[in-house]
Protein backbone atom coordinates (compact mmCIF):
# COMPACT_ATOMS: atom_id res chain seq x y z
CA UNK A 1 0.00 0.00 0.00
CA UNK A 2 1.37 3.61 -0.87
CA UNK A 3 1.17 6.55 1.35
CA UNK A 4 -0.12 9.44 0.32
CA UNK A 5 1.74 12.15 1.95
CA UNK A 6 5.49 11.83 2.67
CA UNK A 7 6.37 11.67 6.43
CA UNK A 8 7.18 15.53 6.43
CA UNK A 9 3.37 16.60 5.13
CA UNK A 10 2.12 15.28 8.29
CA UNK A 11 0.81 16.35 11.56
CA UNK A 12 2.31 14.78 15.17
CA UNK A 13 0.99 17.69 17.63
CA UNK A 14 4.05 17.66 20.59
CA UNK A 15 1.46 18.22 23.30
CA UNK A 16 0.13 14.46 22.19
CA UNK A 17 2.01 11.62 23.53
CA UNK A 18 2.34 8.29 20.89
CA UNK A 19 2.29 4.49 20.69
CA UNK A 20 4.70 2.03 18.69
CA UNK A 21 1.22 0.92 17.46
CA UNK A 22 -0.04 4.21 15.98
CA UNK A 23 -2.36 5.52 18.34
CA UNK A 24 -1.67 8.81 19.80
CA UNK A 25 -3.08 9.46 23.97
CA UNK A 26 -4.38 13.04 24.87
CA UNK A 27 -4.22 13.63 28.50
CA UNK A 28 -6.99 15.55 29.51
CA UNK A 29 -7.65 16.15 33.41
CA UNK A 30 -8.73 12.60 34.72
CA UNK A 31 -9.16 11.15 31.19
CA UNK A 32 -7.21 10.79 28.01
CA UNK A 33 -8.08 11.04 24.25
CA UNK A 34 -7.30 8.43 21.85
CA UNK A 35 -7.34 7.96 18.30
CA UNK A 36 -4.78 6.87 15.39
CA UNK A 37 -2.49 8.86 14.38
CA UNK A 38 -1.89 10.90 10.43
CA UNK A 39 0.71 8.32 9.71
CA UNK A 40 -2.06 5.44 10.38
CA UNK A 41 -4.77 6.80 8.73
CA UNK A 42 -2.48 7.78 5.71
CA UNK A 43 -1.37 4.64 5.39
CA UNK A 44 -4.79 2.95 5.68
CA UNK A 45 -6.15 5.03 2.33
CA UNK A 46 -9.71 6.06 2.84
CA UNK A 47 -11.57 4.98 5.89
CA UNK A 48 -14.60 3.32 5.32
CA UNK A 49 -15.86 1.53 8.71
CA UNK A 50 -14.46 2.12 12.45
CA UNK A 51 -15.29 -0.57 14.93
CA UNK A 52 -14.82 0.68 18.64
CA UNK A 53 -15.57 -1.11 22.26
CA UNK A 54 -18.73 0.38 24.49
CA UNK A 55 -18.47 2.53 26.98
CA UNK A 56 -17.19 0.28 30.70
CA UNK A 57 -14.97 -1.84 28.52
CA UNK A 58 -11.86 -1.94 30.62
CA UNK A 59 -8.42 -2.96 28.43
CA UNK A 60 -5.30 -3.80 29.22
CA UNK A 61 -2.32 -2.27 27.34
CA UNK A 62 -2.05 -3.32 24.05
CA UNK A 63 -4.94 -4.82 24.43
CA UNK A 64 -6.78 -5.02 21.14
CA UNK A 65 -9.92 -2.46 21.09
CA UNK A 66 -11.24 -1.75 17.68
CA UNK A 67 -11.11 -2.31 14.34
CA UNK A 68 -10.26 0.28 11.36
CA UNK A 69 -10.89 -0.28 7.34
CA UNK A 70 -10.38 0.83 4.26
CA UNK A 71 -11.28 -0.72 0.71
CA UNK A 72 -7.69 -1.82 0.68
CA UNK A 73 -7.14 -3.18 3.89
CA UNK A 74 -7.77 -3.89 7.34
CA UNK A 75 -5.81 -3.10 10.70
CA UNK A 76 -6.43 -3.97 14.52
CA UNK A 77 -6.42 -1.04 16.93
CA UNK A 78 -3.98 -1.54 19.82
CA UNK A 79 -4.41 0.08 23.43
CA UNK A 80 -1.81 2.49 24.03
CA UNK A 81 -2.24 2.11 27.91
CA UNK A 82 -4.98 0.34 30.47
CA UNK A 83 -8.27 1.79 31.59
CA UNK A 84 -11.61 1.92 30.84
CA UNK A 85 -13.42 3.26 28.45
CA UNK A 86 -15.67 6.25 29.41
CA UNK A 87 -16.99 7.94 25.96
CA UNK A 88 -16.32 6.78 22.16
CA UNK A 89 -16.91 8.89 19.11
CA UNK A 90 -19.99 7.49 17.57
CA UNK A 91 -19.63 9.99 14.66
CA UNK A 92 -17.50 7.78 12.94
CA UNK A 93 -19.93 5.10 12.69
CA UNK A 94 -21.73 7.40 10.12
CA UNK A 95 -18.84 9.42 9.08
CA UNK A 96 -15.47 7.06 9.38
CA UNK A 97 -13.79 9.39 6.52
CA UNK A 98 -12.83 11.97 9.57
CA UNK A 99 -10.77 9.77 10.59
CA UNK A 100 -8.48 10.95 7.41
CA UNK A 101 -9.67 14.03 7.26
CA UNK A 102 -8.91 14.98 11.29
CA UNK A 103 -7.27 12.45 12.65
CA UNK A 104 -6.22 14.27 16.17
CA UNK A 105 -9.53 16.55 16.17
CA UNK A 106 -13.05 14.99 14.98
CA UNK A 107 -11.55 11.58 14.13
CA UNK A 108 -10.93 11.17 18.03
CA UNK A 109 -11.70 7.19 18.57
CA UNK A 110 -12.27 6.51 22.60
CA UNK A 111 -12.08 7.95 25.53
CA UNK A 112 -10.14 6.32 28.63
CA UNK A 113 -9.81 6.42 32.54
CA UNK A 114 -6.29 5.05 32.56
CA UNK A 115 -5.97 2.58 35.03
CA UNK A 116 -2.07 3.27 35.68
CA UNK A 117 -1.08 6.82 34.34
CA UNK A 118 1.86 6.36 34.94
CA UNK A 119 2.06 4.11 31.99
CA UNK A 120 1.80 7.88 29.98
CA UNK A 121 5.37 8.53 30.98
CA UNK A 122 6.62 5.05 29.11
CA UNK A 123 4.83 5.93 25.82
CA UNK A 124 6.40 8.19 22.98
CA UNK A 125 7.15 11.71 22.35
CA UNK A 126 6.31 13.51 19.01
CA UNK A 127 10.09 13.56 18.34
CA UNK A 128 10.60 10.13 19.16
CA UNK A 129 7.46 8.81 17.27
CA UNK A 130 8.53 10.62 14.39
CA UNK A 131 11.87 8.88 14.70
CA UNK A 132 10.10 5.39 14.59
CA UNK A 133 8.17 5.66 11.62
CA UNK A 134 10.94 7.19 9.63
CA UNK A 135 12.86 3.93 10.20
CA UNK A 136 9.59 2.21 9.31
CA UNK A 137 9.15 3.95 5.87
CA UNK B 1 -35.56 -5.56 -7.41
CA UNK B 2 -32.99 -2.15 -6.63
CA UNK B 3 -29.67 -3.37 -8.22
CA UNK B 4 -26.63 -0.91 -7.07
CA UNK B 5 -23.02 -1.43 -8.38
CA UNK B 6 -19.95 -0.22 -6.27
CA UNK B 7 -17.22 0.44 -8.26
CA UNK B 8 -13.79 1.41 -7.85
CA UNK B 9 -12.65 4.23 -9.62
CA UNK B 10 -10.55 2.83 -12.81
CA UNK B 11 -11.79 -0.59 -12.52
CA UNK B 12 -11.86 -1.72 -15.92
CA UNK B 13 -13.25 -5.08 -14.67
CA UNK B 14 -16.42 -3.37 -13.37
CA UNK B 15 -16.96 -1.65 -16.24
CA UNK B 16 -17.11 -5.59 -17.98
CA UNK B 17 -19.47 -6.35 -15.18
CA UNK B 18 -21.47 -3.04 -15.68
CA UNK B 19 -22.12 -3.32 -19.75
CA UNK B 20 -22.89 -7.18 -19.00
CA UNK B 21 -25.76 -6.10 -17.05
CA UNK B 22 -26.71 -3.06 -19.58
CA UNK B 23 -27.25 -5.87 -22.33
CA UNK B 24 -29.01 -8.44 -19.86
CA UNK B 25 -31.54 -5.47 -19.26
CA UNK B 26 -30.93 -5.05 -15.85
CA UNK B 27 -31.17 -1.67 -14.34
CA UNK B 28 -28.49 -0.92 -11.74
CA UNK B 29 -27.26 2.70 -9.88
CA UNK B 30 -24.28 2.86 -10.54
CA UNK B 31 -21.84 3.95 -7.98
CA UNK B 32 -18.22 4.72 -7.56
CA UNK B 33 -16.85 4.30 -4.02
CA UNK B 34 -14.78 7.41 -4.32
CA UNK B 35 -16.92 9.79 -5.86
CA UNK B 36 -20.42 10.11 -5.65
CA UNK B 37 -20.93 6.86 -4.14
CA UNK B 38 -18.69 6.93 -1.55
CA UNK B 39 -20.87 7.98 1.46
CA UNK B 40 -23.45 5.44 0.37
CA UNK B 41 -20.73 3.03 -0.03
CA UNK B 42 -19.92 3.49 3.62
CA UNK B 43 -23.44 2.79 4.70
CA UNK B 44 -23.65 -0.54 2.83
CA UNK B 45 -20.22 -1.46 4.32
CA UNK B 46 -21.37 -0.54 7.68
CA UNK B 47 -24.94 -2.61 7.23
CA UNK B 48 -22.94 -5.60 4.84
CA UNK B 49 -19.44 -5.63 6.74
CA UNK B 50 -19.82 -9.82 7.19
CA UNK B 51 -21.04 -10.53 3.89
CA UNK B 52 -18.40 -8.54 2.02
CA UNK B 53 -15.49 -10.62 1.10
CA UNK B 54 -12.06 -9.10 1.11
CA UNK B 55 -8.97 -10.85 -1.15
CA UNK B 56 -4.45 -9.73 -0.30
CA UNK B 57 -5.55 -6.48 -2.21
CA UNK B 58 -8.80 -5.97 -0.23
CA UNK B 59 -12.55 -5.29 -1.48
CA UNK B 60 -13.09 -7.15 -4.47
CA UNK B 61 -14.80 -5.25 -7.03
CA UNK B 62 -17.19 -4.91 -8.92
CA UNK B 63 -19.38 -5.06 -5.91
CA UNK B 64 -23.22 -6.00 -6.72
CA UNK B 65 -26.09 -5.27 -4.06
CA UNK B 66 -30.19 -5.80 -4.81
CA UNK B 67 -30.93 -5.53 -1.35
CA UNK B 68 -30.66 -8.93 -0.44
CA UNK B 69 -27.79 -10.34 -1.57
CA UNK B 70 -23.95 -9.51 -2.28
CA UNK B 71 -21.82 -10.49 -5.27
CA UNK B 72 -18.33 -9.65 -5.71
CA UNK B 73 -15.65 -9.92 -8.55
CA UNK B 74 -16.14 -10.29 -12.20
CA UNK B 75 -17.00 -13.81 -13.30
CA UNK B 76 -19.47 -13.67 -9.84
CA UNK B 77 -21.33 -10.50 -11.18
CA UNK B 78 -21.57 -11.51 -14.90
CA UNK B 79 -22.86 -15.34 -13.68
CA UNK B 80 -25.04 -14.14 -11.44
CA UNK B 81 -26.83 -11.50 -13.86
CA UNK B 82 -26.65 -14.21 -16.55
CA UNK B 83 -28.66 -16.86 -14.30
CA UNK B 84 -29.12 -17.77 -10.94
CA UNK B 85 -28.61 -21.21 -12.21
CA UNK B 86 -24.29 -20.48 -12.60
CA UNK B 87 -24.19 -19.60 -8.61
CA UNK B 88 -22.05 -22.97 -8.14
CA UNK B 89 -19.94 -22.49 -11.06
CA UNK B 90 -18.58 -18.90 -10.26
CA UNK B 91 -16.57 -18.06 -7.06
CA UNK B 92 -13.84 -15.21 -5.60
CA UNK B 93 -10.54 -15.75 -7.89
CA UNK B 94 -7.61 -14.69 -6.85
CA UNK B 95 -6.36 -13.64 -10.64
CA UNK B 96 -6.46 -10.13 -11.66
CA UNK B 97 -5.73 -8.45 -15.18
CA UNK B 98 -7.07 -10.00 -17.81
CA UNK B 99 -7.99 -12.99 -16.28
CA UNK B 100 -10.85 -14.37 -14.43
CA UNK B 101 -10.67 -17.71 -12.47
CA UNK B 102 -12.69 -19.34 -9.37
CA UNK B 103 -14.49 -21.12 -12.05
CA UNK B 104 -15.57 -24.58 -10.21
CA UNK B 105 -16.86 -26.47 -13.37
CA UNK B 106 -18.09 -29.40 -11.25
CA UNK B 107 -20.03 -27.61 -8.50
CA UNK B 108 -22.68 -25.69 -10.90
CA UNK B 109 -25.15 -27.24 -12.24
CA UNK B 110 -24.57 -29.20 -15.53
CA UNK B 111 -28.06 -28.34 -16.95
CA UNK B 112 -27.07 -25.12 -16.73
CA UNK B 113 -24.51 -25.06 -19.60
CA UNK B 114 -25.81 -23.04 -21.62
CA UNK B 115 -25.98 -20.33 -19.60
CA UNK B 116 -22.49 -20.70 -18.56
CA UNK B 117 -20.85 -20.57 -22.55
CA UNK B 118 -23.20 -17.60 -22.39
CA UNK B 119 -21.84 -15.74 -19.43
CA UNK B 120 -18.19 -17.27 -20.09
CA UNK B 121 -18.65 -15.90 -24.18
CA UNK B 122 -19.39 -12.40 -22.71
CA UNK B 123 -15.89 -12.49 -20.92
CA UNK B 124 -14.42 -14.11 -23.93
CA UNK B 125 -15.65 -11.49 -25.87
CA UNK B 126 -14.43 -8.67 -23.70
CA UNK B 127 -10.85 -9.60 -23.80
CA UNK B 128 -11.27 -12.15 -20.46
CA UNK B 129 -9.09 -15.19 -20.35
CA UNK B 130 -9.95 -18.16 -18.02
CA UNK B 131 -8.46 -20.62 -15.21
CA UNK B 132 -10.81 -22.73 -14.58
CA UNK B 133 -10.94 -26.23 -12.71
CA UNK B 134 -12.56 -29.27 -11.86
CA UNK B 135 -12.61 -32.47 -9.59
CA UNK B 136 -13.53 -34.67 -12.01
CA UNK B 137 -17.44 -34.17 -11.39
CA UNK B 138 -19.48 -32.93 -14.67
CA UNK B 139 -17.03 -33.59 -17.78
CA UNK B 140 -20.24 -32.58 -20.25
CA UNK B 141 -19.30 -29.63 -19.09
CA UNK B 142 -15.58 -29.44 -19.97
CA UNK B 143 -16.58 -31.18 -23.46
CA UNK B 144 -18.59 -28.46 -24.30
CA UNK B 145 -16.02 -25.56 -23.18
CA UNK B 146 -13.69 -26.94 -25.55
CA UNK B 147 -16.14 -27.48 -28.45
CA UNK B 148 -16.75 -23.42 -27.60
CA UNK B 149 -12.98 -22.68 -27.52
CA UNK B 150 -13.47 -20.92 -23.57
CA UNK B 151 -10.61 -22.05 -21.21
CA UNK B 152 -7.26 -21.82 -21.69
CA UNK B 153 -5.79 -23.02 -18.21
CA UNK B 154 -7.72 -26.06 -16.95
CA UNK B 155 -6.95 -27.86 -13.36
CA UNK B 156 -8.08 -30.99 -12.32
CA UNK B 157 -7.77 -31.00 -8.39
CA UNK B 158 -7.91 -34.53 -7.45
CA UNK B 159 -9.55 -35.72 -4.19
CA UNK B 160 -8.45 -39.25 -3.67
CA UNK B 161 -8.06 -42.50 -4.34
CA UNK B 162 -11.06 -44.50 -6.85
CA UNK B 163 -12.34 -45.95 -3.65
CA UNK B 164 -12.21 -42.25 -2.22
CA UNK B 165 -14.38 -40.76 -4.80
CA UNK B 166 -16.57 -43.84 -5.18
CA UNK B 167 -17.15 -43.15 -1.27
CA UNK B 168 -18.85 -40.12 -2.27
CA UNK B 169 -20.70 -41.18 -4.91
CA UNK B 170 -18.94 -39.69 -7.46
CA UNK B 171 -18.93 -42.39 -10.67
CA UNK B 172 -15.29 -43.28 -11.33
CA UNK B 173 -15.78 -43.14 -15.30
CA UNK B 174 -16.75 -38.99 -15.22
CA UNK B 175 -13.31 -38.74 -13.11
CA UNK B 176 -11.82 -41.27 -15.96
CA UNK B 177 -13.21 -39.20 -18.71
CA UNK B 178 -12.37 -35.41 -16.63
CA UNK B 179 -9.15 -36.85 -16.39
CA UNK B 180 -8.91 -37.43 -20.13
CA UNK B 181 -10.47 -34.01 -20.97
CA UNK B 182 -8.39 -31.87 -19.20
CA UNK B 183 -5.10 -32.47 -21.42
CA UNK B 184 -6.94 -30.71 -24.18
CA UNK B 185 -7.09 -27.93 -22.97
CA UNK B 186 -3.91 -25.17 -23.88
CA UNK B 187 -2.33 -25.53 -20.11
CA UNK B 188 -3.11 -27.99 -17.70
CA UNK B 189 -2.29 -29.42 -14.80
CA UNK B 190 -3.19 -31.88 -12.34
CA UNK B 191 -3.27 -30.96 -8.29
CA UNK B 192 -3.26 -33.70 -5.59
CA UNK B 193 -3.34 -31.66 -2.21
CA UNK B 194 -2.55 -33.81 0.73
CA UNK B 195 -5.14 -33.35 2.44
CA UNK B 196 -7.13 -34.85 5.86
CA UNK B 197 -9.12 -37.89 4.91
CA UNK B 198 -11.77 -39.04 6.76
CA UNK B 199 -11.39 -43.13 7.60
CA UNK B 200 -14.22 -45.52 7.17
CA UNK B 201 -13.96 -46.07 11.32
CA UNK B 202 -14.65 -42.26 11.91
CA UNK B 203 -10.71 -41.33 12.80
CA UNK B 204 -9.33 -38.99 10.54
CA UNK B 205 -5.47 -38.53 9.37
CA UNK B 206 -3.63 -37.07 6.35
CA UNK B 207 -3.91 -38.76 2.75
CA UNK B 208 -1.18 -41.69 3.26
CA UNK B 209 2.17 -41.25 0.27
CA UNK B 210 0.85 -45.06 -0.85
CA UNK B 211 -2.42 -43.34 -1.86
CA UNK B 212 -0.64 -40.55 -3.67
CA UNK B 213 1.14 -42.94 -5.52
CA UNK B 214 -2.49 -44.92 -6.18
CA UNK B 215 -3.78 -41.56 -7.64
CA UNK B 216 -1.18 -41.24 -10.20
CA UNK B 217 -0.88 -44.18 -11.22
CA UNK B 218 -4.99 -43.91 -11.66
CA UNK B 219 -4.38 -41.34 -13.59
CA UNK B 220 -1.92 -43.38 -15.24
CA UNK B 221 -3.75 -45.76 -16.40
CA UNK B 222 -7.40 -43.87 -17.39
CA UNK B 223 -4.84 -41.35 -19.62
CA UNK B 224 -2.13 -44.18 -21.00
CA UNK B 225 0.35 -41.18 -20.13
CA UNK B 226 2.70 -41.27 -17.59
CA UNK B 227 3.90 -37.68 -17.88
CA UNK B 228 1.22 -35.53 -16.48
CA UNK B 229 2.23 -31.80 -14.82
CA UNK B 230 0.95 -33.30 -11.40
CA UNK B 231 1.58 -31.01 -8.65
CA UNK B 232 1.26 -31.96 -5.06
CA UNK B 233 0.45 -29.09 -2.66
CA UNK B 234 -0.16 -28.60 1.48
CA UNK B 235 -3.04 -28.73 2.72
CA UNK B 236 -3.52 -25.55 4.50
CA UNK B 237 -5.53 -27.19 7.85
CA UNK B 238 -5.82 -22.95 8.98
CA UNK B 239 -7.70 -21.76 6.25
CA UNK B 240 -9.80 -24.95 6.25
CA UNK B 241 -11.05 -24.34 9.73
CA UNK B 242 -12.41 -27.54 10.21
CA UNK B 243 -12.59 -29.04 13.79
CA UNK B 244 -12.43 -32.99 12.76
CA UNK B 245 -8.39 -31.50 11.74
CA UNK B 246 -7.37 -29.98 15.33
CA UNK B 247 -5.42 -32.33 16.36
CA UNK B 248 -3.61 -32.63 12.84
CA UNK B 249 -0.21 -31.31 12.41
CA UNK B 250 0.11 -28.42 9.71
CA UNK B 251 1.81 -30.55 7.05
CA UNK B 252 5.38 -28.80 5.46
CA UNK B 253 6.51 -28.84 2.65
CA UNK B 254 9.50 -31.20 2.85
CA UNK B 255 6.53 -33.07 4.22
CA UNK B 256 5.57 -33.46 0.60
CA UNK B 257 8.95 -35.44 -0.68
CA UNK B 258 7.89 -38.86 0.34
CA UNK B 259 4.55 -38.33 -1.27
CA UNK B 260 6.22 -36.81 -4.40
CA UNK B 261 8.70 -40.01 -4.67
CA UNK B 262 5.38 -42.04 -4.12
CA UNK B 263 3.88 -40.45 -6.75
CA UNK B 264 6.75 -40.30 -9.66
CA UNK B 265 6.11 -44.02 -9.68
CA UNK B 266 3.18 -43.65 -11.97
CA UNK B 267 3.76 -39.74 -12.78
CA UNK B 268 7.58 -38.92 -13.75
CA UNK B 269 7.18 -35.22 -13.69
CA UNK B 270 5.41 -35.13 -10.26
CA UNK B 271 6.72 -32.27 -8.09
CA UNK B 272 5.76 -30.25 -5.09
CA UNK B 273 4.25 -27.04 -5.29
Amino acid sequence: MSAQKSIDQMQFPSELRYSKEHTWVEPSGDTVKVGITDFAQDQLGEIIFVELPAPGDEYEKYAEFGVVESAKSTSDLFMPISGEVVAVNHTLEDEPGLVNQSPYQDGWMLELKPSDPSQLEAILSAEEYLGLIKKEA
Amino acid sequence: MAVTIYTATGCARCKIAKKYLAQKGIEYTDLDIKAEGKDEFNRFYRDNRKSVYRGPDGIEFPVYYDGQVVKQGLGVVVGHACSERLAGFFGIGRLHGEWVDGIHLSQGDPEAIDELVEALGYLKSAGMKFEMDTDGRNPQVLERLLAEGLGEVMIMRLMGTKDMYAAQGYDAAEVEKTMNLVPKFAEHRFELAVRPVERADGTVDYLKPEEAGEIAAWLKEATGNNKHPFVLAPFDLKAAGDERFAELPQMEPKDLLIYRSKARGSQVMAATA
